[in-house]
């Protein structure tokens, strides 16, 4: 691998990695690099709530100390990775994007941001985001993240600052959280990859909650590669987390392969005969269906009958869970939270118990038809959210009639949260464009712990393609 | 129902969350209200179907997780 310095920014993850092993580029340098990018555009942006210039700068030199030495080397040695404030990180704030939070600060790391630093990631920034991790957060504490490809429009949420951070290279991967749908939705609007692992397989020990029994830590990065990169070193048993998987962490990266031979496709019909769906992102995620067949893969319809109430489902159990989860805040601090916040979390709230029952019976049905399904082909395929980047305005505005919450809430979240209730891996690959230059992201899903093939999946398309490598207008 | 919250919706919505021990404003009664008669409306069709069966859960077992494993 042969980074180019003037394109050192904008390299993946790996090959970053590759070029400091081969020592091309030096830790140094490379983070130098991304906090003078974060000094110039992040005040456009807004992605970062905080930067760790002196701590990634010596960690940087401890990495070239080490480099010297001949110390062992991890999968991301010396790369610079930002993560999302959900995540504690040991002696700085950690907000989950709330004012009623901005003093909080954990006298430990997450497991995902110790184990990112134990495979030598080097910790430059936390991240924008929704507030405690929902959507639709009206006036954010630290400045609305603004989309990298287009500045008056939304970069998708609760990961924001992930999906701004990438597409924008202000660091070399980040890891995002996605409970109903926070790590693709925003990957799909910033035009990067964004990876919900299967429950279990990554530990949220640290991660601020939001619903614990649907919160997953989600790599989001440039390419799939770095994904499978990022999630081979965040992956496996925690001790401290009852309920991570003790199965063996296979070797992601090594199991890429670029051909879709043999490799079945469902395209879920609900999904893709929605009157919800815009028809550019249709005909969109269709030519990248036309891309799988091309390289090997059948493609066939396939029906999830209950997909389109998956909004419903989430909201009358991850919202109750969340709301249950914030109690505190709710009763001391309501004036602190934002608008939005508040009244999604009051109206989940107030929600008869019998409905949060049936909410989570339905989500046992959800799952067995997805895996009826998954048990005719190897993926499944949809569109990542129905609509390219709405507006800011449009997308926050405040909610007046039943229509306007099941357009702009429910329709978004039945693409993003059936694989969220099913407790099944599923990720995001920039597939192409709008006529107006706004991201359209292609969702790829599969059975449990199948992590594999759909980065495999997602490697092979972006082989063929060149969407992943385009830039984000002004951001050189 | 498309359009906005009846006033005793309104009123309800109130109510309950008084009961519930929740400080509601009069600026966010309106939009609560939306959102919780907007979230009844999505769950309707999960009233329709058959769970009798069917028990909740929050956490699904990994089947194939070897059990012996340290």
């Amino acid at each position: 691998v042969t980074v180019v310095q003037s394109d050192l920014a904008f390299a993946s993850a790996f090959d970053i990695a590759a070029a400091i092993r081969a020592r091309q580029v030096s830790p140094v340098e490379i983070v130098r690099t991304y906090l003078e990018r974060i000094r110039r555009l992040n005040p456009q942006l807004n992605a970062c709530i905080t930067v760790l210039e002196d701590e990634a700068l010596a960690a940087a030199r401890d990495a070239e100390r080490a480099l010297v030495h001949g110390e062992p080397q991890g999968q991301l040695f010396g790369v610079p990775i930002a993560v999302k404030d959900q995540f504690w990180s040991r002696g700085t704030r950690t907000t989950n994007g709330s004012r009623a939070l901005q003093d909080f600060v954990p006298d430990e790391d997450a497991t995902v941001v110790a184990r990112l630093k134990a495979a030598g990631a080097i910790l430059i920034a936390k991240l924008n985001m929704s507030e405690l991790a929902l959507g639709g957060t009206r006036r954010p504490p630290w400045g609305t993240p603004h989309n990298p490809w287009d500045h008056t429009r939304t970069p998708g949420e609760s990961s924001s600052g992930c999906g701004v951070a990438v597409a924008a290279h202000l660091c070399a991967a980040s890891l995002g959280e996605d409970t109903g749908g926070s790590g693709r939705w925003p990957a799909a609007y910033c035009g990067i990859v964004g990876l919900r692992p299967t429950y279990g397989l990554v530990s949220r020990y640290g991660t601020m909650p939001a619903c614990w029994f649907l919160d997953a830590p989600a790599p989001m990065t440039k390419t799939a590669r770095d994904a499978a990169v990022v999630l081979g070193a965040i992956a496996g048993h925690d001790p401290k987390d009852l309920l991570t998987s003790r199965r063996r962490v296979p070797d992601y990266v090594g199991g890429l392969s670029e051909s879709l031979a043999g490799i079945r496709v469902g395209v879920i019909a609900e999904l893709d005969e929605s009157d919800a769906l815009d028809p550019e992102v249709r005909r969109t995620v269709d030519a990248a269906t036309a891309v799988l067949h091309a390289l090997g893969a059948t493609v066939r319809r396939v029906n999830v009958p209950l997909i389109l109430a998956a909004g419903g489902m989430l909201a009358a159990t991850c919202d109750i869970e969340s709301a249950a989860a914030n109690d505190r805040l709710f009763r001391t601090q309501l004036d602190d939270l934002d608008g939005a916040t508040r009244t999604r979390l009051l109206a989940a709230a107030l929600l008869p118990v019998a409905h949060y029952g049936r909410g989570l019976r339905a989500r046992v049905v959800l799952r067995q038809q997805l895996l009826e399904a998954l048990g005719n082909v190897d993926v499944l395929v949809s569109a990542t959210s129905p609509y390219p980047p709405p507006l800011h305005d449009a997308h926050t505005a405040t909610f007046t009639s039943t229509a306007d919450v099941r357009a702009r809430f429910f329709m978004q979240r039945a693409y993003l949260s059936g694989y969220s209730l099913a407790a099944l891996p599923a990720l995001s690959v920039p597939c192409g464009f709008t006529n107006s230059g706004l991201p359209v992201g292609m969702q790829i899903a599969g059975r449990p712990f199948s992590e594999g093939a759909l980065l495999s999946v997602a490697h092979a398309y972006e082989s063929a393609t060149s969407w992943h490598t385009r830039r984000a207008p002004a951001i050189d | 129902m498309n359009g906005a919250p009846t006033d005793d919706e309104i009123a309800l919505v109130r109510l309950l969350a008084a009961r519930s021990g929740f400080s509601l404003s009069d600026g966010d009664v309106h939009e609560v209200a939306v959102r919780f008669i907007s979230l009844l409306a999505e769950l309707d069709p999960l009233m329709k179907i058959d769970l009798s069966g069917v028990e909740p859960v929050t956490v699904f077992r990994d089947t194939d997780e070897p059990r012996d494993a340290a």
